[in-house]
């Protein structure tokens, strides 16, 4: 089985408690089952984000980079060795 | 008269030493509601062209929204507006605290200064009654000195302690980035506000008020509705909680990852200890207790404790995260404790961090690249990190003694004087001010909206990764110049709608958005404005100080950013990203969607006339 690695930064890693977890794939997998396992395995974290169809998910909850690159994808598909963070929605002001 | 507002403004005139009541009518309240809005609107109509920034001419307002002092969350928020002497543009600084909300519980929407006093004086406001009183007992006492003094003096027993605004040394002496500190630690810091004050003489304004701000009769289970949903949706969003949980300091490690984290002046972008600066670290180690702005739900501001250390038993208010990222990794520094230190201090001297800490960064620079020696600077050694070296500089430069005399006009004339490259090192915007402290390199929204800005600070919202659907921008814009224009055009309005309103901005980031702030408006004010006629409020405001500022003349290239910001990062997540190829063009787009000229940036008549500033024309085509 390989892997995918996810690290949290600042409120997310609050909540989780840890600063990054390894999650096994056997296939490709899209990153709302992604975020799906996460809530399961953090309840803070899946408490948090709530709704994972809400329209405005990654505009109040969750912003997530995969491999450096911000997506607001939920479809986008994700392969073993990808790299995910997931941070607060930032914005400047 | 709506719900929210007293309906009164005070007029001190400090040469005169005469106090006046006057009213404001309702249309100008709806046309621009207070804060920001307000404080242009008396600005643009008071202050011809030709006033020097630091004489009796020009104005000084202290102004509150309608909602300040309401029981909104976050609502102890107010604005100071003036002809800025470091831009010579205006400038809204904002602060929290409970300051605002007390001012205008004690009677007033705002207060007016002009002209000068011939010896220190403070205003005393209470109740509804206000005099000016002799200064010279806190004359040349720190900010925190002086808030002391004066609330000790003035309170009574079984009342609520008095609210302070005051400036510090710096202010006194009008250096030019001076700013007006409230409630142990509460800046409005940006633009020179502290050094309009000093050169009228004018050191704190103190408050005492415990009226209640007025509700429309009809909907008063609506506001209290509304409340309710405004904390639920501030503490849900991801910012509200952070800032609940962490504080701003909670954000130290997302920006360092996303490279927006300030490193040695720009010159890095690597920080091994970012993680003892981040507020997971700093609420572990430092012990704090709650110290919450007026009606705020959230756990974002702390008294907090240093206990161990070169430091210890320094209480100080919690740092934010620019101050924790300018007197942090941007100077060398890599002891959270020391930037602590440091952040106490400017606010004590009240100075403008961002402008301090850019300031001292170009010159440890300078130092290292051989354009400064020690013996340009009064013997300091001004090598990164040198913690102790600061704090002696910043010293001079509140008094203006040695150096500091030539330091204390900010970054951009601190380059001049120094000469060579150093304008190409200084990190500063438009005609010379230093910007919010991050690398904005890769963070085009917000250098975008600092280059374009009317007020002296970001006058919209980043949206570079996060959207705002409220504004009809429902995914990030990203590195894209059409998208980052066309957002700081359509979230500069919302923005400059928010800064009139009197709250702070942390508890509008909430999922809610503009619509649960205009609901909460029209429950308080009994209006029926719609979200689109809040945004063309602020759309209003902006084009009120841009024309206020082509008085004073504004151009296209003072729309603008230094070299040192158009430089492309070498390394980190932003590396070879540059705004230079595209940043004319960008200002283009925003013209345009601004209603702007493309070629001068002045508003079209067509703007005026949709925004009800018709009468304003014609000094657009005087300058002409």
């Amino acid at each position: 089985m390989s892997e995918i690695t996810v690290h949290f930064l600042g409120l997310i890693h609050f909540l989780t408690g840890q600063a990054e977890t390894k999650t096994g794939i056997s296939t490709d997998i899209t990153l709302v089952k992604l975020l799906e396992r996460l809530a399961w395995s953090y309840p803070e974290l899946g408490h948090y984000m709530g709704d994972l169809d809400c329209r405005q998910l990654f505009n109040n909850k969750v912003s997530v980079l995969v491999n450096g690159h911000l997506t607001c994808d939920r479809g986008r598909v994700l392969s073993p060795g990808d790299k995910v963070v997931l941070i607060v929605p930032l914005c400047g002001g | 008269m709506p719900g929210g507002y007293t309906g009164v403004l005070l007029r001190v005139d400090l040469t005169k030493g005469t106090l006046t009541r006057e009213t404001v009518s309702p249309a100008v309240q709806r046309s621009y509601m207070g804060g920001t809005g307000l404080g242009a609107y008396i600005l643009y109509n008071e202050v011809p062209a030709g006033v020097d920034p630091l004489s009796p001419g020009n104005r000084l307002v202290f102004s509150t929204g309608p909602f300040t002092g309401s029981g909104v969350p976050g609502s102890g928020n107010y604005s100071v507006v003036t002809r800025s002497p470091l831009s010579g543009f205006a400038v809204s600084a904002q602060s929290n605290g409970h300051f605002g909300a007390v001012l205008k519980r004690a009677g007033f929407d705002a207060v007016i200064f002009q002209g000068a006093s011939p010896s220190p004086v403070y205003l005393h406001v209470k109740n509804g009654e206000a005099y000016l009183e002799d200064a010279g007992e806190v004359w040349s006492k720190d900010t925190f000195e002086t808030e002391d003094l004066l609330a000790e003096k003035h309170r009574r027993k079984g009342s609520q302690r008095p609210r302070v605004a005051c400036i510090g040394p710096a202010g006194e002496n009008m250096v030019l980035f001076a700013a007006v500190e409230n409630d142990m630690g509460h800046i409005a810091a940006s633009g020179g506000v502290g050094a309009v004050m000093g050169s009228k003489k004018l050191k704190a304004v103190v408050v005492e008020g415990n009226g209640r701000v007025p509700v429309n009769p009809g909907s008063r289970d609506r506001f209290k509705s509304a409340i309710r949903q405004w904390v639920r949706e501030a503490k849900d969003s991801g910012m509200g909680l952070t800032i609940d949980k962490l504080g701003s300091a909670g954000l130290f490690t997302p920006y360092y990852k996303n490279g927006w984290v300030p490193v040695k002046n720009l010159t890095e972008t690597s920080f091994a200890e970012y993680e003892k600066f981040d507020g997971l670290y700093i609420r572990q180690t430092f012990p704090g207790k709650r110290n919450s702005c007026y009606a705020c739900p959230m756990d974002h501001c702390r008294r907090m404790s240093v206990t161990g250390g070169r430091y210890a038993g320094l209480v100080t208010e919690e740092p934010e995260y620019e101050d924790l990222a300018g007197w942090g990794p941007n100077v060398g520094n890599s002891d959270p404790a020391a930037a602590f230190y440091l952040t106490d201090l400017t606010d004590r001297l009240g100075l403008d961090l961002k402008e301090a800490a850019f300031l001292v960064s170009l010159l440890m620079e300078c130092c290292e690249k051989g354009l400064l020696t020690a013996g340009d600077l009064d013997g300091l050694e001004l090598c990164w990190g040198n913690v102790d070296a600061v704090a002696v500089l910043l010293k001079k430069i509140a008094r203006k003694e040695g150096v500091g005399e030539k330091l204390a006009c900010g970054v951009f004339r601190a380059a001049r004087w120094i000469g060579k490259e150093a304008l190409l090192y200084a990190v500063y915007v438009k005609r010379g001010y230093a910007p919010h402290i991050h690398d904005l390199r890769t963070r085009w929204g917000t250098i975008f909206g600092q280059a374009i800005s009317q007020m002296g600070s970001i006058q919209g919202i980043d949206l570079t990764s996060r959207g705002s659907s409220d504004i009809g921008v429902d995914q990030p814009v990203g590195f894209s110049e059409n998208g980052v224009s066309m957002a700081e055009a359509r979230s500069g309005c919302k923005r400059q709608f928010e800064d009139s309103l009197g709250v702070c901005l942390f508890v509008c980031r909430g999922s809610g958005g503009l619509d649960t702030q205009i609901r909460a408006l029209n429950a308080l004010t009994g209006w029926d404005m719609s979200l689109e006629e809040g945004l063309e409020v602020g759309e209003r405001i902006i084009n009120l100080l841009r024309l206020f500022n082509i008085r004073f003349g504004h151009c296209v290239e003072d729309d603008s950013i230094s070299p040192r910001l158009l430089e492309p990062p070498k390394e980190g997540p932003g590396a070879g990203k540059s705004l230079a190829p595209y940043f004319s063009r960008m200002r283009r787009v925003y013209y345009e969607a601004m209603g702007w000229d493309p070629d001068t940036g002045h508003p079209l008549p067509k703007t005026l006339e949709r925004l009800g500033l018709q009468r304003l024309r014609q000094d657009v085509r005087l300058l002409e």
